[in-house]
């Protein structure tokens, strides 16, 4: 199976560069990750939650954090679609807000992940030598310790908070990203193209930039994107757990914590918010996949 | 001769490894007068190689320029601190690899590639850049510029990544261009088509080129001068005439020999070129496949010497004058 999907593409790039003479741009990835079907699922997926959460002012029904006393546990109606939580909040309104809080605080941890991540290990990789020893056994000890326990430490150290939870997740999550990138900088430095640039006068910033990142790129979009998930799970673990999200902001990992009492009489309390991060999570490591496919060199570099 | 542009004296690079010295280049000197075409050739691994990237320091860890002296324009290139080394680079001296797949960055269009070198050295601004670039193209023999500046490297020929390498050492047109091997990967045609278009680059731009190969037909199409290079020294030099009818060297004669002519027989050369490993300097790297090694071979390393007008040749009994004498 996969062996006829490569000669298929093999045969498009074929049959375009017939076309359209000998300098021709080759299959795209963008066209590899369009014949993905499953990519293309998780992609759909995860444009409408970022809609979801960029419009969540105009989609709510209600507002998140409302309470109505005199509606608690409510099955679903009219003014409550999705029904009420224990204090008689409107679930789907928190659930649509809480996509902004939870894709939000998952893409700025993520961000710090990779300011962090990137310069060091691009550092590491290039200079070598006593900056490489530092930083990577700094990346040593801190993988010594369970990820996540750490992060609980530090976010518990800090005090309960999004931003705190935000912080301890980057702080234990960089050196992932540093330890791969330090590896592809590493073989890309050796290439000739880098001897190359030097030879052209090239300075240390300039190779770095406009030829070791580019090259080291789309393995940590494909990293991140996949990382995305696990990162959501994360804060929401930290929130359910207390740490991370505080009453009354919707988060859907605080949101499962508020509703564990009830899971007896009211289930719909944390099945909602749990569909909501297990679809999210799905989404992105089906995304993640099918980036990874489509950015893969071997096939971004055949003729 | 003219003021030679390139000089280069006592140039030793050594390799520090676990298991000892390699001694890459040692002792190599020659120079470059503008306009000429030196051929540095000698068989795989004699460090013909290093000796070019030693010129410009971009030799790595755990190789080091041990001694000597690169001048150019009366500047010693291994004491110029580095800033003023980079200035250097590209656009006084240029080079030009073998593989020109490797040589280019995969994800990086050629235009970008090609104008970013000139954006870095003359702060043109990238369009201008970009429209040298495209004018250089075109004079190298590539129809449609603007569209190949718009492909990635994989997307070309090998003949055309070449030429786009060519391009790319000559935009900031450099008083020396070394070329190391750039013809070897590709097919005999586009070789010569490509040594044709260098050829009068250099004639138009009177650059300097320090042309580096194995290949002895390419010599006898390029060269004005020529440097024989066995295990990291220079064995024989002089002018290309007069090296190819009177080699004076064993070993410039038995490479000579090597070379396919029809109606004559091939005489491979014996032996493999010594590893360069604790290569010992107290006789004639050259002796144990030499066919005309004596005792006084074996106890003292020769050292390059005249035995014509411009003709150097490291070797005790060198063919000439031992003829005459």
């Amino acid at each position: 199976m996969g062996l006829v999907r490569e000669a298929e593409r093999g045969a498009g790039c074929w049959e375009r560069a017939a076309g359209e003479g000998a300098a021709v741009r080759g299959d795209s990835a963008w066209a590899r990750l369009k014949r993905d079907r499953l990519a293309l699922a998780g992609l759909v997926m995860l444009s409408i939650v970022v809609a979801v959460a960029v419009l969540a002012p105009y989609l709510a029904p209600n507002d998140p954090v409302k309470v109505d006393l005199q509606h608690r546990l409510a099955p679903p109606s009219a003014q409550y679609p999705l029904g009420t939580d224990h204090l008689g909040r409107c679930i789907l309104s928190r659930l649509i807000y809480g996509a902004r809080v939870s894709l939000g605080t998952a893409a700025l941890a993520l961000t710090a992940v990779l300011l962090l991540g990137l310069p060091l290990g691009i550092l590491a990789g290039y200079c070598g030598g006593w900056v490489d020893n530092l930083i990577m056994r700094l990346v040593d000890i801190l993988l010594a310790f369970p990820g996540l326990v750490l992060a609980l430490v530090i976010a518990g150290t800090l005090g309960p908070g999004l931003l705190n939870v935000m912080l301890a997740l980057a702080l234990v999550w960089w050196v992932g990203y540093a330890r791969v990138i330090r590896g592809m900088v590493l073989a890309v430095k050796e290439k000739e193209f880098v001897l190359a640039a030097r030879a052209c006068g090239t300075s240390r910033w300039g190779i770095i930039i406009r030829h070791i990142l580019p090259n080291v790129l789309s393995p940590v979009i494909v990293l991140a994107t996949l990382d995305m998930g696990k990162l959501i799970l994360a804060i929401s673990g930290l929130s359910f757990l207390g740490l991370g999200a505080q009453p009354p902001t919707p988060e859907w990992g605080a949101m499962l914590n508020d509703g564990r009492p009830y899971l007896q009489v009211a289930p719909q309390l944390t099945l909602y918010p749990g569909l909501c991060i297990m679809t999210v999570v799905l989404a992105f490591n089906l995304l993640g996949d099918g980036l990874r496919d489509a950015l893969d060199p071997r096939l971004t570099t055949r003729l | 001769m003219a003021t030679p542009v390139l000089r280069v004296k006592n140039l030793s690079t050594y390799f520090h490894t676990s298991q000892g010295v390699v001694r890459a280049v040692e002792q190599v000197s020659f120079s470059l007068a503008p306009g000429k075409t030196l051929c540095l050739v000698g068989e795989s691994g004699c460090g013909k190689s290093v000796t070019a990237l030693s010129l410009l320091r971009l030799v790595e860890p755990p190789g080091k320029i041990v001694s000597g002296e690169v001048w150019l324009n009366g500047r010693d290139l291994l004491k110029l601190a580095s800033s003023e080394l980079r200035r250097v680079r590209g656009k006084e001296v240029a080079l030009v690899f073998q593989d020109s797949l490797t040589s280019l960055n995969p994800v990086l269009t050629v235009g970008l590639q090609l104008a970013e070198t000139v954006v870095a050295h003359e702060g043109l601004p990238w369009k201008e850049a970009r429209r040298r670039a495209a004018e250089l193209l075109y004079r190298l023999g590539l129809p449609e510029p603007e569209r190949l500046m718009r492909s990635y490297p994989f997307q070309l020929s090998g003949g055309m990544r070449q030429r786009v390498s060519l391009a790319m050492a000559l935009l900031l047109r450099p008083r020396v261009l070394v070329a190391d091997e750039p013809t070897t990967a590709l097919d005999v045609t586009v070789q010569a088509q490509i040594l044709a278009e260098l050829k009068r680059l250099q004639r138009e731009l009177g650059m300097a080129l320090l042309l580096i190969t194995h290949d002895l037909g390419v010599v006898a199409a390029m060269a004005d001068e020529v440097a024989v290079m066995y295990a990291g020294s220079i064995v024989e030099c002089g002018p290309v005439t007069e090296v190819f009818e009177r080699p004076a060297h064993p070993y410039t004669r038995a490479l000579l020999r090597s070379v396919p002519r029809p109606g004559e027989e091939l005489v491979p050369i014996e032996g493999q070129p010594p590893s360069l490993l604790g290569l010992p300097d107290d006789r004639c790297p050259f002796l144990p496949r030499c066919p005309e090694a004596r005792e006084e071979c074996r106890k003292r390393r020769p050292e390059l010497l005249k035995v014509a007008p411009g003709q150097l040749v490291a070797c005790h009994y060198p063919y000439m004058a031992r003829d005459e004498g």
